[in-house]
């Protein structure tokens, strides 16, 4: 008796790694979701939401800007890219390449730093016993904890995990806060104007663009092939659900909810437990601090372990930053979070929308150094 | 093999006289000291000869009717040349006879319950299987009991665990490969799976790891798992046991590999993930409704177990807010009469259960269950009455008791303390911020587990769409996939539809 009933295999070895490296790759963009999520949430913690959240509407309805570029630059590296040690330095000049991986790493760990403080400012508000500056620290070390000695790609696996749980329950949590508001509070999202448009789409382009550039060129043929060919690219329509369900809680919180409630001096932990405190009900109370606080760390996590990981040049290669980088980045983002909160948040406000800047640096320099290279090969031939 | 006798004895080779022959086994076996070695010296068509044998390993009815009386009632006389292939083709009514010229061969043959026998005129020695020692009958599984399924169950016996797989599975591509393992004293280990299912990387792989294990005595499959698993210091077990042959086979079907030790009475097998420690063994014999409403039920009741002492303390003791008036009203009045605070007073009490639950288990049959009522329902009751807990503690408590009650596997329901205890200090000095910290590190080291370098967590994480049985066990007829986890050859089980005889409601 034959207990296999096929003769031939259903998956091929080349589908079996087409197969994981989709996977990868979906549960990569569901990270840069949540962390899009994240970032949504705590610039509404800090009322920043006629500078941000206006444009990053406008942008995500238009989708177009971020979205193409991203997905236009992931076919332009992969076509002038042969072989993957990583992104940038295989597309640059090497000291080029380099500098702009660590000016991206840079980028990323002021994302950690800001994704902290709100954090540690929501935190102080929920644990009254606490002075804020110990709070900080013990984030840090449960992060930290987290990230030594695993690899790289456990945070990635969570988030696939945990992408659909973590917006369900904050969408469940925020759905009695609906019933509270006044639809005519809606309309000032259009009031954002040009510059703020400008900012919020760099700032999107930044915080996408920093998840898709590893992912783009990875150490293997076969997908490089796949992306060549224009075959199925997977995974950014979750960067645009986590970002379209953050912004359609903050549009219910932000412009459904009475207007003294925003207009009143309050801080970014406030701000943020605001919506929880409209409904009265326990499980939901709770869902939506325990989802809030999750979704943070996992932010937090994955900004410092990817700024790693690009300071070490192993964005492309599944390789995780060493223990004691993790460990030193962590250090760096505690004082800011601990001393100066309210000055660091502000001194980022302003600087954050100009993270995507070193992205759009590196491709322009890529596309002229293949440029040259094309010509001195018609020179040459 | 190196036996319990010296190394340099056991290699030497089995050969020149029979003098020298017998004192070399009666060297390396130390017979002197042992009194379960035992020599039977006797004539075999007119050459000297002798048979060792283990008082007790050996069948010594076998012995007798089988070795002794035919060779003894030989009158012919045959060149010393052919005695030992005529004895093998004619005279000795044994089913397996090997001849070997190595020691060590045939010394491990005599402790696995052969005899030995040397004689004049035969190169090195015979190897009789005579084996009959006693061992356990089949009887039902006692830690995996099921109310639909077969009620069959592994013995100590590797053979018997052997022959019980391959009742199930009659088919030439079930493979059962020996390995031998433990330099001093070694062990038979079984590797079995499915020819063209199981991925030939896994099998090579869990075979570099059995040679890889330098050790010298493997007594349990618990010794042998926590040398083949890939993360020693994960929480979570990264494999899986049963001592069900029905469920090893099942294991075989999904590509995964069995391994079956001498002396234990279950198959571990790997690679496996948390869907695997999460089945039960007769969820895939009910209904497919039944089966899925457990499923959920066993879940709910994990959570539960894990999350609700660190939540009720994170909640009473810091976040208070989140809490009705009346319910936190309720719970400041119990916890005004008891000395403790809440964090010491649920640690404490967390303890106490475990106590009671590790007394029940060691306390002998029938004191176990009376250790238990003293334990749960009298201690219980009087440190209501003294005051000494909360009522609603001892709720908490024996919900997240009864929660990790309901996990299938043992090492699952371990882990699970150990994370409540965890869950439960972190909550306790930080209130939500220790309980999701808490979670988050869980979390993130279990989704960096691997099993025989597979993702333990998979299929939930990195989803791999496969056969749809594991958080749901959704109806046979729609698995038409194998699991995904063990990476299997051939993944689906089935061309075409299962339910193949029923019609399509579109078609006439």
């Amino acid at each position: 008796m034959k207990l296999t009933q096929t003769t031939t295999p259903v998956h091929s070895r080349t589908e079996q790694v087409n197969q994981r490296w989709d996977v990868h790759i979906r549960n990569q963009h569901k990270l840069t979701g949540l962390c899009l999520f994240a970032q949504l949430w705590l610039s509404h913690g800090l009322y920043l939401i006629e500078r941000v959240s206006t444009a990053s509407y406008l942008s995500l309805l238009l989708i177009l800007f971020p979205f193409l570029l991203v997905h236009m630059a992931a076919k332009f590296l992969s076509r002038h890219v042969k072989t993957a040690q990583s992104t940038l330095t295989a597309c640059l000049p090497r000291p080029l390449g380099r500098a702009m991986e660590i000016t991206i790493a840079f980028s990323l760990l002021m994302d950690a730093v800001f994704i902290l403080c709100g954090l540690s400012s929501l935190l102080s508000e929920l644990l009254t016993a606490f002075r804020h500056f110990t709070i900080a620290p013990v984030i840090g070390i449960l992060c930290a904890l987290s990230q030594v000695q695993n690899r790289p790609y456990a945070i990635v696996h969570l988030s696939g995990l945990l992408f659909f749980p973590l917006l369900g329950a904050l969408l469940f949590a925020s759905a009695p806060a609906l019933e509270e508001g006044n639809i005519y509070h809606f309309f000032p999202v259009f009031c954002g104007g040009i510059k703020s448009i400008w900012t919020g789409s760099l700032w999107l382009l930044g915080s996408i663009g920093c998840a898709c550039i590893p992912d783009l060129l990875p150490d293997e043929r076969p997908a490089l092939t796949r992306i060549r060919s224009g075959e199925k690219h997977l995974g950014i329509g979750y960067v645009l659900a986590g970002g379209l369900c953050a912004l359609l809680i903050l549009i219910a919180y932000t412009y459904l909810l009475p207007p003294h409630d925003l207009a009143a001096s309050r801080s970014v932990g406030t701000r943020l437990l605001l919506p929880a405190q409209i409904s009265s009900s326990v499980p939901g109370w709770t869902l939506y601090v325990c989802a809030l606080i999750l979704l943070l760390m996992i932010a937090y996590s994955s900004s410092v372990s990817r700024c790693g990981i690009f300071l070490c040049g192993t964005c492309t290669q599944e390789k995780a930053a060493p223990d004691k980088i993790i460990l030193l980045l962590v250090f760096l983002t505690l004082p800011p979070a601990m001393f100066y909160a309210q000055s660091v948040q502000k001194w980022l406000i302003n600087l954050l929308p100009f993270r995507a800047v070193p992205y759009l640096i590196s491709l322009f320099a890529a596309y002229i150094c293949s440029a040259v290279q094309r010509i001195r090969k018609r020179r040459q031939l | 093999m190196s036996h319990s006798s010296s190394q340099h004895s056991a290699a030497q080779p089995l050969t020149g006289s029979l003098d020298e022959k017998k004192a070399l086994i009666k060297s390396a076996c130390h017979t002197d000291l042992s009194c379960d070695i035992k020599e039977r010296s006797f004539s075999c068509m007119g050459q000297d000869a002798v048979l060792f044998y283990l008082d007790g390993m050996s069948d010594s009815n076998q012995i007798t009717r089988c070795i002794l009386f035919p060779c003894q009632s030989l009158s012919c006389e045959v060149p010393p040349d052919d005695l030992c292939s005529y004895l093998t083709e004619h005279i000795l009514p044994i089913s397996n006879v090997q001849t070997t010229l190595q020691l060590s061969n045939a010394l491990q043959s005599l402790f696995n319950g052969d005899a030995l026998m040397l004689a004049e005129g035969i190169d090195g020695a015979l190897l009789l299987d005579v084996k009959g020692y006693a061992s356990r009958g089949i009887s039902s599984p006692k830690d995996e009991t099921v109310i639909v399924g077969p009620h069959e169950g592994f013995t100590e016996t590797l053979k018997n665990n052997m022959t019980l797989m391959r009742r199930l599975m009659r088919s030439p591509d079930m493979i059962t490969e020996s390995i031998t393992v433990g330099h001093k004293i070694p062990k038979q280990l079984c590797l079995v799976y499915l020819k063209d299912i199981a991925p030939a990387e896994s099998i090579e792989e869990i075979k570099r790891r059995i040679q890889g294990c330098n050790i010298d005595y493997i007594a349990n499959m618990g010794i042998l798992e926590q040398l083949l698993e890939d993360d020693p210091y994960a929480l979570l077990p990264q494999a899986v046991y049963t001592e069900r042959p029905d469920r090893a086979c099942s294991f075989l079907l999904e590509g995964q590999l069995v391994l079956l030790l001498e002396n234990a009475p279950y198959a571990m097998a790997m690679p496996a993930g948390l869907p695997h420690l999460l089945h039960a063994p007769d969820d895939s014999a009910m209904r497919w409704q039944y089966g899925s409403f457990l499923r959920l039920l066993r879940m709910a009741g994990l959570l539960l177990s894990i999350v609700l002492p660190g939540l009720y303390v994170a909640l009473t003791s810091f976040h208070p807010e989140g809490l009705p008036v009346t319910l936190l009203t309720s719970v400041l009045e119990t916890q005004s009469k008891v000395p403790l605070p809440l964090f010491p007073s649920m640690l404490i009490m967390l303890f106490i259960f475990c106590l009671i639950n590790e007394a029940g288990t060691r306390v002998p049959g029938a004191l176990g269950s009376g250790l238990n009522i003293v334990g749960g329902l009298i201690l219980g009751q009087a440190a209501i009455t003294a005051n000494l807990f909360s009522p609603l503690v001892i709720i908490v408590v024996a919900l997240s008791g009864l929660g990790s009650y309901a996990a299938p596997s043992y090492s699952l329901t371990l882990s699970i303390r150990l994370a409540q205890f965890f869950l439960l200090i972190l909550s306790g000095l930080f209130g939500f911020l220790g309980l999701i910290g808490g979670l988050f590190l869980l979390f993130m080291r279990s989704s960096a587990i691997t099993s025989l370098n597979k993702p333990a967590n998979a299929p939930f994480t990195p989803y791999r769409a496969a056969n749809p049985d594991h958080v749901l066990r959704l109806p046979v007829w729609r698995q038409r996939l194998r699991g995904a986890l063990a990476n299997p050859l051939h993944m689906d089980r089935t061309h075409g539809r299962m339910r193949a005889w029923e019609k399509r409601r579109n078609k006439p």
